[in-house]
């Protein structure tokens, strides 16, 4: 399954001024995102990560600059060769007069998949993220953690190009959040779709990402390849990985020393 | 005493209906003593047994124009309703039609209905009154729906309205997987008060209007004010109240069957 899907993302001068702003939120920023990876955007409160996020989600439109999303053969996406695009945002945003199942096929169904259709890849999801059993429950009665699961497990279910995740994890507790970050970085060995993901944690960034790019005064302060390799089971206990983290938290406090 | 406080915090629904039952029973034994006790002339106030005499000899005709005035209630309240959630639907895609239209349609709603009757028999009910009155009941019934979806409509989650936008759904797919459903609550809300006001719709415009082909209980009710028929009107009143209550315990199932599953409003809490 890995790299299958190529596409790359080339954000080039983007920069971003939302009305009646006097500094802009992001400015001449350059990133290339290839397929395959998964980014970490680390950063202060109010440095642009999840206005980039968003930029990128085709939700917003830059003020400068270009966005490209460019195919394995090196063609701009355009039309129907557009890239699958998932959106996990922070809170898990379930239609509630759904149930389980049903949100987690709403993106197929969206595309004209018949229901009978969408069941397998649906079940299958729901039983990797352990929400099996549960395809008939209701948003309500659901824990906040099974909430993201079902979150995750719709964006998912397209099997999409990008996964872009705006602090997904932020409002769960660390044992939950610990286990989601185990079962989502198996299921990004497993499929390889391009993730982005928004954190304020670095524990959070460093066990899951293959590249972290910190953001500062809407630009990007610096970019750090993770190369812990794939397997990633305990390695939160490892000296390397405490030392790449208290390296990449000392690095977040030098950017925030500067700003001040 | 707990028990009682408790009972009385989550009533059980055979508790709901005997208390106001019950209340009723004694308001009209109240009544019933008062009126033989201090012999008050039936013409100002029947006694309960007389108004159910009349009841039961008139059977036929009040029940007839009980059913005249159900079917012009239920069949103002679909249109209203339908025609009340195209408005919404239609305001919703277009901010200048609503900044033109919707304070027009204040109008309609500030104006009584009395105010416009003879208007509309002018324009449709010359032939037929009964259209008339089916039109002015549909004209109050609307507002409150409108109104209603409306604010459903626009309270839709941005990130839900974001998730959409991001899988490219169509306008269609946003409308009917994301908007409706998420204004439905607003939408029942707004469709029971609906439901009242086609009925006060249907009475107001059947008094302005005078009866059609088939005459309804407002029609009743004046004809026997005109032969100062009193036990004749209570009866009337009385079947025009049971109607209402009939109707708006229809409309709260309705709701509650449709949210019961997933909304707030409907889903009990265990404490």
């Amino acid at each position: 399954m890995a790299e299958t899907h190529g596409f790359r993302i080339e954000a080039r001068g983007i920069g971003k001024r939302f009305s009646g702003q006097a500094a802009p939120t992001l400015s001449a920023l350059d990133l290339t995102i290839g397929g395959g990876e998964f980014v970490s955007l680390l950063g202060p409160s109010g440095c642009g990560k999840s206005t980039l996020l968003r930029l990128l989600a085709g939700l917003l439109r830059p003020s400068e600059g270009t966005i490209r999303w460019v195919a394995p053969d090196g063609s701009s996406a355009s039309g129907t060769r557009l890239p699958d695009i998932a959106l996990v945002p922070q809170e898990p945003t379930l239609l509630p007069w759904k149930t389980v199942f049903d949100n987690v096929s709403l993106p197929l169904r969206l595309r004209g998949t018949a229901r009978a259709a969408a069941a397998p890849r649906v079940l299958d999801l729901l039983r990797a993220l352990g929400l099996e059993g549960r395809e008939k429950s209701w948003p309500r009665e659901l824990s906040g953690g099974m909430k993201m699961r079902v979150s995750i497990a719709r964006a998912l279910v397209t099997e999409p190009d990008f996964l872009l995740m705006d602090e997904p994890f932020a409002a769960l507790d660390e044992l939950t959040r610990h286990r989601l970050n185990d079962d989502l970085r198996a299921l990004y060995t497993q499929r390889r779709p391009t993730v982005i993901l928004v954190t304020h944690s670095v524990e959070e960034a460093t066990f899951l990402s293959t590249r972290i790019v910190a953001l500062s005064r809407g630009r990007v302060a610096w970019d750090l390849p993770v190369d812990f390799g794939p397997e990633r089971a305990g390695l939160r206990d490892h000296a390397a990985f405490q030392a790449l983290r208290g390296d990449i938290a000392a690095r977040l406090r030098a950017d925030q020393a500067a700003l001040s | 005493m707990t028990d009682w406080s408790a009972l009385m915090a989550r009533p059980p629904l055979w508790l709901r209906v005997a208390l106001p039952c019950l209340f009723f029973v004694l308001v009209l034994v109240a009544w019933q003593v008062i009126v033989r006790t201090a012999d008050i002339s039936p013409l100002i106030l029947p006694a309960p047994s007389a108004v159910l005499d009349d009841l039961r000899q008139h059977a036929g005709t009040l029940a007839l124009s009980t059913w005249n005035t159900l079917l012009i209630t239920l069949k103002a309240f679909v249109l209203g309703t339908v025609a009340g959630i195209l408005l919404a639907i239609a305001f919703s895609r277009s901010r200048l039609l609503e900044l033109a239209v919707s304070p027009l349609l204040v109008l309609t709603q500030v104006t009584p209905t009395v105010a416009i009757a003879p208007l509309v028999l002018v324009w449709v009910g010359i032939d037929n009154v009964d259209s008339a009155i089916l039109l002015l009941a549909a004209i109050i019934a609307f507002f409150p729906v409108t109104s209603n979806t409306m604010l459903g409509l626009r309270s839709v989650s941005h990130d839900l309205h974001d998730l959409f936008t991001v899988r490219r759904a169509t306008s269609l797919q946003r409308l009917f997987l994301l908007e409706l459903p998420a204004a439905l609550p607003y939408t029942l809300a707004g469709a029971r008060m609906a439901g009242g006001m086609a009925l006060v719709g249907a009475v107001v415009a059947e008094f302005v209007a005078g009866s059609g082909t088939d005459a309804g209980l407002a029609w009743r009710i004046s004809e026997a004010a005109n032969r100062l028929n009193t036990p004749r009107m209570f009866a009337a009143l009385f079947l025009l109240g049971l109607l209402g209550v009939a109707i708006s315990g229809a409309l709260s199932l309705l709701q509650y069957l449709c949210l019961r599953r997933w909304h707030e409003s409907a889903v009990s809490r265990d404490r």
